[in-house]
């Protein structure tokens, strides 16, 4: 019996062991820093200040984050900036920080040392998160000059885009510094967090497994109602800025058998885009742009070398088009 | 229940605790029997009943013949199993095929889904039917025993295909779980799931890419992708047979191997003694060597070759697609043979091949076989056309995918190894896990595979046939 419980002992001690040491690589191929929710902040979340993101296993970039818990260089913030809300594709977590198309708009456009545009993206932030949050976003970050939304998809049901329309409350003290008055047990998970990546990872790995098991549903919405809807939750927005606010809109693509790219425009694109036109919403539309891109030099907007072309989330290229576009717009309305 | 799900694992160690209290060889074989209704009712229940109409319509052939002596009754039950995978796997390929052919236009094809393991399960009925017919067992009075062998689960999806005389006498002794099995059987289990949810299922998602549009990529990337799918198929199909094999180690069962260090072949006919072992060997022995074999001259020899293998390839799947895949080898097969007899015998009897001949005699048959992959791989010979001529595509986009890169060389250093080190036979990890080191050694591996699994789309490439 005591070999049994010796036995038994070793297989335990070699697992913890085995654990630290894949534990010690997430440290280096992917490591979310701790994060918290913000219900009532800018965005739904932030990072802890100051923490490293790794991420690897889509692309691979290291980020710092900055004071205000998002993916933004470690500069001082302008008097008055651009903001740029969004999801992951924003963030760009899966490219070099210096090749984002935030931080490529802010330093093609200003020459100084300050940040004139900032990305408070969000993981999962997408058109209805971004309704929700805006007013809110808004009343953070109050010197805003100009607010850029990001959208990769427009078909959303109609509840979802009705209960965005219930705006969040603004709580100034809802931000990143929670991170500094921490339960014990906040600072605990905290600590997890940040110090067992793999934690995280095995986490992503069940959610994956899961999606790829679940079967996927057609989109289906009645397109009138769509066209209400939307259009009530543009007129919102528009209501709460009266600077310009641009929508940026970049479809998924694919590459087809023919060897051509197209670009997959969601079913209430144009509904969408009505909406937008309707409530003095700029739309930029990288659709057009992927394909002439794609058409010139063979390269895709979205996937990487570790994952797959056209799929996921925008690689280097990707943002590069869009941020030429942004580029190209500012300078149109500055003009 | 795929082996690496939270369900097989329950039903593994239910059924392990049950057989460990079993006291004797008669009440195992229902242990087996229960596992195998089980498992298989679990995939899917509809097909049980055809299953075991099959296993009791060849053991009553054999237990009439095993009587009155009547071979008839032996190739009545081969024509039922032939007919069985005829109608469920073949009969839309053929009758569309036939109609295409004679412009019949009101065709309406049946829907029919192909049953779950059948291919693999009724060359194993077969395999018994032959083995008795020739005498080389005796025929089994016990139904369980050969139900038991027919359905045995861990095999039954995706192979090996056991033959008769090498798996009935092993359900004739008790089989305890030993601690020997366990560790061995568990490492076996562990290369396997390495190789399916690491290897396989990540180079899939990058090959899979390609192979939906190729003419979009360049040359270097459909090249890349050709190479990225033998590695694929390799680790997906022997991932799954090392589970299996482990699986019945862990049981005290021997499944034998069922590949071999298959791109270190040095030509066609090595491959097939490397690759999928327990088919080729069954193609041997009930087809090659009935058909006359090498023993009625050598055209005779290599059209026997040939067709054997266009046979092999129709077993894997009711395409054209598979029996071009077939003819391909079975031409690589023949031609091989051939230039052996013809040239190679003569010139070169005296002295052994140099390292460069090998190398190059290596790199030539691991280019045609990942050659014919590609109509392995393709749903149509119009798409393998597409492939190959996207090999030449001078433009298109750039996809290296990396860890497809990393996966090559870790497969090319361990063919090396295997050749310079193992005498071309496949590296085999056995560890002492009573060892501390042991031990660490696996628990890293299971965190590795924790952390590099892929989690998309899993499906093992084999059991579709």
């Amino acid at each position: 019996m005591s070999k049994v419980i010796r036995q038994g002992f070793e297989w335990l001690i070699c697992l913890a062991i085995g654990f630290l040491i894949i534990n010690l690589i997430c440290f280096a191929y992917e490591r979310e820093p701790a994060w918290m929710d913000t219900p009532n902040g800018a965005t739904p979340s932030v990072r802890e200040p100051y923490s490293i993101l790794v991420h690897g296993s889509e692309g691979y970039s290291i980020s710092r984050i900055d004071k205000n818990g998002y993916t933004n260089p470690d500069k001082e913030l302008a008097d008055k900036y651009i903001l740029m809300l969004g999801a992951s594709h924003v963030q760009g977590k899966e490219i070099a920080p210096e090749k984002k198309y935030s931080v490529l708009v802010n330093d093609y456009l200003y020459k100084d040392d300050l940040l004139h545009v900032y990305n408070i993206a969000c993981d999962g932030s997408f058109l209805p998160g971004q309704i929700k949050y805006f007013k809110s976003a808004v009343e953070a970050f109050p010197n805003s000059e100009v607010i850029f939304l990001e959208v990769h998809d427009t078909d959303y049901s109609i509840d979802e885009i009705k209960s965005a329309m219930e705006q969040i409350k603004y709580d100034s003290n809802d931000t990143a510094a929670k991170f500094e008055d921490l339960s014990l047990k906040g600072k605990i998970k905290c600590l997890v967090k940040n110090s067992v990546p793999i934690l995280s990872r095995i986490k992503k790995n069940i959610e994956a497994i899961k999606n790829a098991s679940s079967s996927k549903t057609e989109y289906q919405v009645d397109i009138d109602e769509y066209e209400q809807v939307i259009n009530e939750s543009m007129e919102l927005i528009r209501s709460e800025f009266d600077k310009p606010i641009i929508m940026v809109y970049h479809p998924r693509t694919e590459l087809e058998k023919d060897g051509s790219m197209t670009v997959k425009y969601s079913k209430t694109w144009e509904s969408f885009r009505k909406a937008c036109v309707n409530n003095n919403i700029d739309v930029i539309d990288s659709g057009e742009d992927f394909v002439l891109h794609f058409n010139e030099t063979k390269e895709v907007p979205y996937g990487f070398s570790n994952t797959t072309l056209c799929s996921g989330h925008l690689n280097a290229v990707g943002h590069q088009i869009i941020a030429d576009e942004i580029i190209e717009y500012l300078e149109g309305i500055n003009n | 229940m795929t082996f690496y799900s939270i369900q097989f694992i329950l039903f593994f160690i239910v059924f392990s605790i049950i057989l460990s209290v079993t006291k004797s060889v008669e009440q195992q074989r229902y242990v087996y029997l229960a596992a195998n209704i089980a498992f298989y009712a679990y995939w899917d229940y509809r097909f049980l009943f055809l299953l075991f109409a099959v296993i009791l319509i060849c053991y009553v052939s054999t237990y009439l013949y095993s009587r009155n002596g009547n071979k008839v009754l032996i190739y009545f039950a081969v024509f039922i199993c032939l007919i069985t995978l005829g109608v469920f796997k073949y009969f839309n390929f053929f009758t569309s095929s036939f109609t295409r052919m004679f412009g019949v236009k009101d065709y309406v094809s049946l829907n029919i889904i192909l049953p779950l393991g059948i291919s693999f399960y009724l060359f194993q009925m077969m395999s018994y039917l032959f083995d008795v017919l020739y005498g080389r067992i005796e025929m089994e009075r016990d139904f369980v025993k050969v139900a038991a062998y027919i359905s045995f689960f861990p095999q039954i999806t995706s192979g090996p295909i056991v033959k008769a005389k090498d798996f009935l006498p092993q359900l004739n002794t008790l089989h305890k779980i030993k601690k020997e099995n366990v560790y061995e059987g568990l490492q076996l289990f562990l290369i396997g799931l390495t190789k399916k949810i690491v290897f396989a299922d990540r180079i899939g998602s990058a090959v899979d890419a390609v192979y939906a549009a190729p003419a979009a990529y360049n040359g270097i990337s459909v090249l890349f992708a050709v190479i990225g799918y033998s590695l694929q198929i390799y680790c997906d199909f022997s991932g799954y047979s090392n589970m299996a094999i482990g699986i019945a180690k862990i049981w005290d069962f021997d499944l034998g191997d069922n590949f071999n260090a298959p791109y270190i072949a040095k030509n066609p006919s090595d491959f097939w003694r490397r690759w999928h072992i327990s088919l080729s060997t069954w193609f041997r022995d009930y087809v090659y060597i009935p058909l006359g074999g090498n023993r009625k001259g050598k055209l005779r020899t290599y059209f026997n070759l040939f067709i054997t293998m266009v046979l092999s390839g129709l077993w894997h799947g009711a395409n054209i697609t598979f029996i071009v895949w077939g003819a391909v080898h079975g031409l690589g097969s023949a031609f091989h043979k051939a230039y052996k007899d013809a040239i190679f015998d003569k010139k070169v009897k005296s002295g052994e091949p140099t390292t460069i001949s090998k190398i190059i005699s290596i790199l030539c048959t691991f280019v045609f076989v990942s050659a014919a992959w590609v109509l392995f791989r393709a749903d149509s010979l119009r798409d393998a056309a597409d492939i190959y001529r996207s090999l030449f595509n001078t433009t298109g986009a750039m996809y290296i995918n990396i860890y497809v890169a990393i996966y090559i060389i870790f497969f090319i250093a361990i063919h090396f190894y295997e050749i310079k080190k193992n005498n071309g036979r496949v590296l085999s990890i056995n560890l002492d896990l009573d060892k501390f080191k042991s031990k660490l050694i696996i628990a890293f591996w299971v965190w590795a595979i924790v952390l590099f699994m892929y989690c998309g789309n899993s499906a093992f490439i084999y059991a579709q046939f």
